[in-house]
């Protein structure tokens, strides 16, 4: 229910309170939470457990951080140029050293949520 | 020119999402009580299966075949749903959300448009973007398009009106498949020689008009390329809206939950009065309109929809239903001054086509009404909102034994809230090593 009564003294002062969707989700249609769960992110300062915003409508280029479908499941990969070729243009290297296409892309990473 | 836009398989198509593991594999998703499969999409079909089936009763063959089977699982449609049409507000001047998964997109009729790019480019950027594949359909009526919709299943996901051999594409189609003729007149028209959408946009106005009414009127209209059906549907004229604007900015969900719970409760009783059952609810909130580039920031306005099972007069169900559409609209670190609720797809109560496939038994159709009646009556006697339900927020879901309440619907197969609950998001890991 809405208040009614006096007006606070503090009315024409407050300040809008930050608002962490604007800072984190560029495309409010097409970004996603997900869970990291793994270990080798380290550089990144992303550890297990962290919060991605997956972001579907971000352009991939080489570097980025993505998440696609793999095997089933979903996998956080580095995106590196693969080929020309209009379908595999981004590869990425697995846990073998072995480069691999990315062929089903989901999303970008493009932001972590974590409380410490 | 009007787009109609179509999830394919909506409901498997959004359990599908998150599950890289169900790429390519068969699913199904039942309806609200666990009954009947509601939705299936292309692979499950090819196995043989249907929509309608009785689930208990093929649940070994389901399981046999490997079918991935969901229980309805609104919330996360919802959201998706609400995703897609931000999409659609993107790409055109004006919309109208007609279902969960549909909407019309209407464009001036510019010269020398391409349609059918701006069909592929909307299809794929919702592919992209939320992992839902559509069908384009784009005509010059509302009846036309929804015909090229479902043509656009079958011609890679676009079909265009202008571009077809349309006396051909018409003589092909099922005059009962039309929107707004079904099944029921298909004997009728069957005897007076109509059997297809040709026949149908052959008749003379005075012929459909008597063999079909009004309705049929317009169809027959629509399939010569005439706008008939109104951008805003009549029967939204007839829809009941229940809304206040607040006098202070209210910006917790709870508050916005008690404010609606009493607005639907109103919504509910002058539908009932009027001897009416909706089919559809809307909720739509709003902040104070932005005037300068300063206060674009602090603006946020936003809509979503649900399509119920069955149309329905039952206070419960249409608060539930507004509550998790409210919830599917809210963001934090706003000062909303407006929420609303619109009950759509109005029928009498009398005529109101029930659910084909999930008949309620008429005991509890009896009862429910006999509780709504009661309700009203106490209300009137001692005072609005003597007897109301309860706000989702303030009931727990869970009773003390651990159980869920008694009222939640049976949903066994309920996939995660993935998009809307922090603890049900999907985890990505490392590739394999």
């Amino acid at each position: 229910m809405h208040t009614t009564g006096f007006a606070s003294p503090a009315q024409g002062y407050e300040a809008e309170s930050i608002d962490y969707n604007r800072l984190l989700i560029k495309h409010p249609a097409a970004c996603f939470p997900m869970k990291y769960t793994g270990r080798n992110l380290k550089e990144y300062n992303i550890s297990n457990g962290d919060i991605l915003i997956v972001d579907s409508a971000a352009l991939p280029s080489a570097g980025k951080l993505a998440v696609v479908m793999e095997n089933g499941v979903f996998i956080v990969v580095i995106l590196e140029k693969f080929s020309e070729q209009k379908q595999v243009l981004f590869g990425y290297t697995d846990g073998h050293g072995c480069r691999r296409p990315v062929r089903n892309l989901f999303g970008i990473v493009t932001g972590i949520v974590r409380t410490l | 020119m009007i787009l109609h836009v179509d999830g394919n398989s909506f409901y498997a198509s959004c359990e599908r999402i998150f599950r890289p593991d169900l790429l390519g594999k068969p699913v199904a998703v039942l309806t609200n009580n666990d009954g009947i499969i509601i939705s299936l999409n292309a692979e499950c079909k090819k196995l043989g299966f249907k929509r309608g089936d009785v689930y208990f009763k093929m649940k070994s063959e389901y399981a046999a075949k490997g079918v991935a089977v969901f229980s309805s699982n609104y919330t996360l449609y919802s959201d998706i749903s609400m995703r897609m049409n931000l999409i659609y507000s993107y790409y055109a001047p004006e919309t109208e959300i007609y279902s969960i998964d549909e909407s019309f997109l209407f464009y001036p009729d510019w010269k020398n448009m391409d349609w059918q790019s701006l069909g592929h480019e909307i299809a794929d950027t919702v592919w992209q973007q939320v992992h839902i594949p559509i069908a384009v359909g784009i005509a010059p009526t509302k009846t036309l398009a929804k015909l090229c919709n479902k043509l656009a299943k079958h011609h890679g996901g676009v079909f265009e009106w202008e571009s077809c051999d349309k006396e051909k594409t018409l003589s092909a189609y099922p005059a009962e498949d039309v929107w707004g003729i079904g099944p029921a007149k298909r004997q009728e028209l069957a005897v007076n020689g109509v059997k297809t959408a040709l026949d149908l946009k052959r008749m003379t106005l005075s012929e459909a008009k008597r063999l079909l009414t009004i309705t049929g009127f317009k169809t027959v209209q629509e399939l010569n390329g005439i706008q008939c059906i109104e951008r805003i549907p009549e029967r939204r004229r007839q829809a009941i809206m229940c809304s206040r604007s607040f006098a202070h900015g209210v910006s917790t969900l709870p508050e916005l939950e008690t404010a609606l719970a009493d607005y639907a409760m109103r919504a509910v009783t002058t539908m009932r009065e009027e001897g009416s059952v909706c089919r559809t609810v809307s909720v739509y909130l709003m902040t104070a309109r932005a005037y300068t580039p300063e206060e674009k920031e602090m603006e946020y306005f936003n809509g979503a929809a649900v399509r119920l099972d069955e149309p329905t007069g039952y206070l419960p169900d249409i608060q539930k239903a507004a509550e998790e559409l409210l919830k599917s609209i809210y963001r934090y670190g706003y000062e909303f001054r407006k929420v609303m609720i619109t009950l759509l797809e109005l029928e009498s109560d009398k005529t109101a086509q029930l659910n084909l496939f999930e008949p309620d038994d008429a005991e509890t159709k009896k009862k429910h009404n006999a509780l709504m009646d009661t309700v009203t009556e106490i209300n009137r006697k001692f005072g609005r909102n003597t007897l109301h339900t309860g706000v989702r927020s303030c009931t727990p879901d869970v009773t003390d034994d651990g159980k869920e309440a008694a009222w939640h619907m049976q949903r066994a197969l309920l996939s995660p809230e993935y998009t809307t609950k922090i603890g049900d998001i999907p985890s990505a890991g490392d590739p394999v090593s």
